[in-house]
């Protein structure tokens, strides 16, 4: 019998306690009754030696109940015979996992690859059930376990060739914890599946990769890994290369606005840590991949990283490539890049106020409507709308006032689908509104306000409020509101209180009219009505009536090889122009593109919009330092390597894995807990009658 | 016991309440004609006024503490036996003067309340009841003394034999309530010999006969801080009686009853007149 926690031992030592205690039990023989205590306190009593041992068979149950719990902390448990997973009978199954990831491209990995994978077949020729995936970012199936249970033994070699020389390198990452994780349950499908054998079958997983550090392990570390399952790794002989990386910083939106206005660029730039060569080069290529002659000289120690800063090509205007020389390795020494075109957007405001006044409702307006890297905000203030408004495409949002001659300008407006908010915020009236909503029944009186109305009810639910969901953001209690119109929602069509004052009166309402959404602000952000606009809320709340009709537009920068773009928003049909030169369609249902390929995807709407996106490859992929087994191990990966090989406290932790798993199966320390337990009341009743015993001998 | 006493009846203090001093007195101007002797005014022309025969001058109410902690004793009898006798004594000594005596037996609940009586028998069943056995645990002082209150309406004088073992808690409140109501107020605090000297002397497990709690002692470490406690009670007590005018009475069990009562009934010979007067005012009212 092994133990897997032997140190628990230390425990028993416990069993001290009682005997001492035993020895030193002092009977208070004498009893003296007393007519109250209540003037008396307690004295503590002295303890007094003796040798002899009461209670013998008490003090043995005691012992022992403190002995099993030792024992059964200790986790005992008892070793197995190896498995006969080890020796590769043809009782086991198997999944063979050939990495595809950019990587292998190195040296001569991928050919080595190739062979190991290979000459699997013949090893594995007796086994009961193998398969054979391919792996990169995705899980490819190359030889099912149908496949290898249909074909006969003849033609299993010739089937495994065929379907390995199918196998590509691709230009992705490498997603080992993913599928580890899917081989293990695609082992533990094949188990369930055979119902005839009583015993779970033996399955190993065995992994053909170049094993670099920057494999992806997430999602082992809380995997629950099966029993009877080990993992082996077969890696071709690592290359003896200098391989360096270099990626595209992630940008924040002033990085992207000093990209188009100073031609400077921030980049990753990231050495192996195996690497020899430490001086590196950076360099412009334009689209027909001819370098630009003023290369940027870089020095970076084996297993460093940092970021540099680039200037833009002065003689190559045209350059969208930036090349890293000086390592052995090119397959990730390219990065694309576009510059990013900002959004346009326009915004009107009818029945502007005096801008100029620091309190109106236009003065705020412009501060919240200013464009930024990412979007143009094309910001029109229109005065008088019945003299005319100026010609131009239909604005994105439009914030009406309650002004002469709004009305038609609006109800065009939010006929042709388009989003605006109107602000009531002339003092008992809503004639704006009547006249867009045509009911002559609408009626506004001022609102009855204690000092102030604070906001009391909030549709959460409401995609306008989605921003404040959060329980951090969702206090609008600070915001006063001194004055506001009081009306009869009843008669608006398709009308919903989005936001109530705590008298009940509606705040903020979302109505219908023709094809738009008009929102209704019962009072207005003027100093005289309102604290909205000094409120934290204000911009995120204008932004998003803005953003209901038109959603962000999605970022064209940092995706990488395997990423998908959603195309909501997009007029569909359309076509893919891919780096390689080629062109494929986007057909009108199609909600998201992947990109399988690096360098520079053109995508062309039906509506002519066309958009760049630039797609890198996973900068995990430049780390080709080799992974060390221990880490595999260390995150709870049952690998199967052989003692010998290893270092002696590797062999220690595969060795106490086992142990783990084989106590976990057996669980020994149930039975112990059980006994302890029953030996438990036995004593208890054994002291209890023994207590009496006593007892009556005092009064005796 | 009580027959030596007999004798020395007319310097007790409740002489001045039998038949033969208090049945006739002249009339005054204002007094109830009802008690007017028509017969004598027909004899002799004179105005007397006359007692009924079987009135009684003085009620006394016996309240007896019956509790678990009384049944204490390093004697030969417990503190409930010297208690009872006590009671037993006062009654049949005062009955024997043609008062009226009741009883009110208590522990942490009233346990028997005979109403004050002077008839024939009444003594026997007074005595009775004394016999009866302890049934309560614990003492509480408060509720005899809510309940005598509350059943008492005429002023009587009220006999309180325990040994106060218990929280003073509004012990002050109901003897001024009782005081307000002029009833007057002995009180006879019955201690065994060890209780107040707590002459033990090896470390044993005490067990409170009330709660029967142990509590491991070492008499010797605690003597000093119980005496203490135990006198700050006392003077708790006293303190309380001497504000409201209450007879009080530390009885140690080793004490002759007879004795007791001498020194009970000279004290009350000493402080009677005044309050006699009054009572026996009431009395002929």
């Amino acid at each position: 019998m092994s133990f897997l926690a032997p140190w628990f031992w230390l425990g028993a030592a416990a069993i001290a306690l009682p005997v001492i205690f035993h020895l030193v039990r002092q009977r208070i023989r004498k009893r003296q009754l007393f007519s109250s205590l209540m003037f008396l306190k307690p004295t503590p009593p002295k303890v007094k030696r003796r040798t002899r041992l009461e209670h013998l068979l008490l003090l043995a149950l005691r012992c022992l109940i403190l002995m099993l719990l030792a024992a059964a902390f200790a986790r005992p448990f008892f070793k197995r015979p190896p498995d006969a997973a080890d020796s590769g009978e043809s009782g086991e199954i198997v999944a063979v996992l050939i990495d595809t990831s950019a990587s292998m491209q190195r040296g001569a990995l991928w050919n080595e690859a190739m062979e190991i994978a290979g000459k699997l077949a013949t090893e594995l020729r007796s086994a009961r059930q193998v398969s054979l995936l391919g792996f990169d970012r995705q899980i490819t199936t190359l030889v099912s376990f149908d496949d290898w249970a249909r074909a006969d033994a003849s033609q299993r070699q010739s089937l495994w060739r065929e379907r390995l020389s199918t196998a590509k390198v691709t230009p992705t990452g490498t997603h080992l914890g993913k599928a580890l994780v899917s081989a293990a349950e695609l082992i533990e499908d094949a188990r369930s599946r055979e119902q005839a054998s009583a015993d779970t079958r033996p399955g190993r997983i065995i992994v053909v990769s170049d094993a670099q550090e920057g494999s992806h392990l997430e999602g082992l570390a809380g995997f629950n890994w099966p029993a009877r399952l080990a993992v082996e790794m077969r890696s071709p002989k690592p290359v003896a290369t200098s391989n360096a990386g270099l990626h595209p910083v992630a940008r924040d939106e002033t990085a992207a606005l000093t990209f188009n206005t100073t031609n400077e660029v921030r980049v990753f730039v990231s050495n192996a840590s195996d690497a020899s060569k430490e001086l590196l080069r950076l360099a412009w290529r334009d689209p027909a991949g001819r370098a630009s002659a003023d290369a940027q000289q870089v020095y970076l120690p084996a297993g460093q990283s940092r970021v540099v800063r680039l200037q833009a090509a002065t003689n190559a205007p045209a350059a969208n490539r930036i090349q890293l020389l000086g390592d052995d390795e090119p397959f990730d020494n390219e990065i694309h890049l576009v510059p990013e075109q900002p959004e346009q957007l326009s915004v009107t405001v009818l029945g502007a106020d005096d801008e100029s006044q620091s309190g109106s409702l236009t003065f705020f307006l412009r501060r919240v409507f200013q464009s930024t890297a990412r979007q143009q905000i094309q910001f029109l203030a229109v005065t008088n709308p019945a003299a005319g408004v100026p010609p131009g495409a239909a604005p994105d949002f439009m914030v009406a006032t309650d002004a002469e001659g709004v009305a038609p300008v609006l109800k065009q407006h939010l006929d042709a689908g388009g989003t605006a908010l109107l602000v009531l915020n002339r003092e008992g009236s809503a004639e704006t509104l009547r006249q867009i909503v045509g009911s002559g029944s609408l009626t506004a009186t001022e609102g009855q306000t204690r000092q102030y109305a604070l906001l009391g009810r909030i549709e959460f639910g409401h995609p306008l409020f989605a921003p404040f969901l959060d329980m951090r953001f969702s206090d609008f209690s600070r915001i006063h509101f001194w004055k506001y119109r009081k009306i009869d929602v009843t008669a608006l069509p398709e009308m919903k209180v989005l936001a109530a004052f705590d008298s009940g009166d509606p705040a903020i309402i979302e109505t219908r009219v023709g094809r738009g959404t008009l929102f209704v602000l019962t009072s207005s952000w003027r100093q005289a009505d309102s604290q909205l606009a000094l409120s934290s809320k204000f911009v995120p709340l204008l932004y998003s009536m803005l953003e209901l009709n038109r959603p962000p537009r999605p970022s064209t920068q940092d995706r990488i090889v395997g990423d998908a773009l959603a195309l909501a928003g997009f007029a569909r049909p359309g076509i893919l122009a891919l780096p390689d030169g080629t062109s494929s369609n986007i057909v009108e249902s199609a909600t998201e593109i992947t990109f399988a390929l690096p360098g520079i995807h053109r995508l062309k709407f039906a509506d002519g919009k066309e958009l760049a996106v630039a797609v890198n490859l996973d900068p995990a992929e430049s780390r080709t330092g080799p992974l060390k087994e221990e880490e595999l191990i260390r995150i709870g990966v049952p690998m199967n390597v052989d003692p010998k090989n290893v270092s002696r406290t590797l062999a220690a932790r595969l060795e106490q894995q086992k142990d783990s798993e084989t106590e976990s199966q057996q669980k020994n320390w149930r039975w112990l807990l059980a006994i302890a337990a029953g030996i438990f009341l036995l004593e208890s009743w054994l002291a209890g009658r023994a207590g009496r015993a006593d007892a009556a001998t005092e009064q005796s | 016991m009580v027959e030596g006493f007999w004798h020395g009846l007319h310097r007790s203090p409740y002489h001045g309440f039998s038949v033969e001093f208090t049945e006739y007195r002249l009339y005054a101007p204002g007094d109830d004609l009802r008690y007017l002797d028509w017969k004598l005014l027909a004899r002799s022309d004179r105005q007397y006024l006359k007692k009924f025969e079987d009135e009684t001058n003085l009620r006394c109410h016996l309240l007896v503490d019956n509790s678990r902690s009384m049944q204490f004793t390093t004697l030969g009898y417990t503190k409930a036996d010297y208690a009872r006798t006590l009671a037993a004594t006062l009654a049949y000594f005062l009955s024997r003067q043609g008062d009226a005596t009741g009883l009110l037996l208590f522990d942490e609940a009233i346990r028997e309340y005979l109403p004050a009586r002077n008839r024939p028998g009444h003594l026997r069943r007074l005595t009775l009841a004394l016999e009866r056995a302890s049934e309560g645990s614990r003492t509480d002082l408060i509720r005899p003394l809510e309940r005598i209150a509350a059943l008492v309406r005429k002023r009587s004088l009220l006999i309180i034999v325990s040994d106060l073992m218990a929280p003073l808690d509004g012990l002050r409140r109901e003897l001024t309530l009782l005081r307000a109501a002029r009833h007057e107020i002995v009180i006879f605090q019955t201690l065994d010999p060890a209780e107040v000297s707590f002459a033990f002397d090896e470390p044993m497990l005490f067990q409170d006969l009330e709660s029967n709690r142990d509590l491991f002692i070492d008499p010797a470490a605690v003597r000093e801080g119980y005496l203490q406690r135990l006198t700050a009670h006392r003077e708790a007590i006293q303190a309380i009686c001497r504000e409201l005018g209450i007879d009080f009475h530390l009885v140690s069990t080793e004490m002759r009853l007879d004795l007791l009562l001498l020194e009970f009934l000279k004290d009350r010979g000493r402080r009677a007149p005044l309050s006699l007067r009054n009572i026996q005012r009431v009395n002929a009212a």
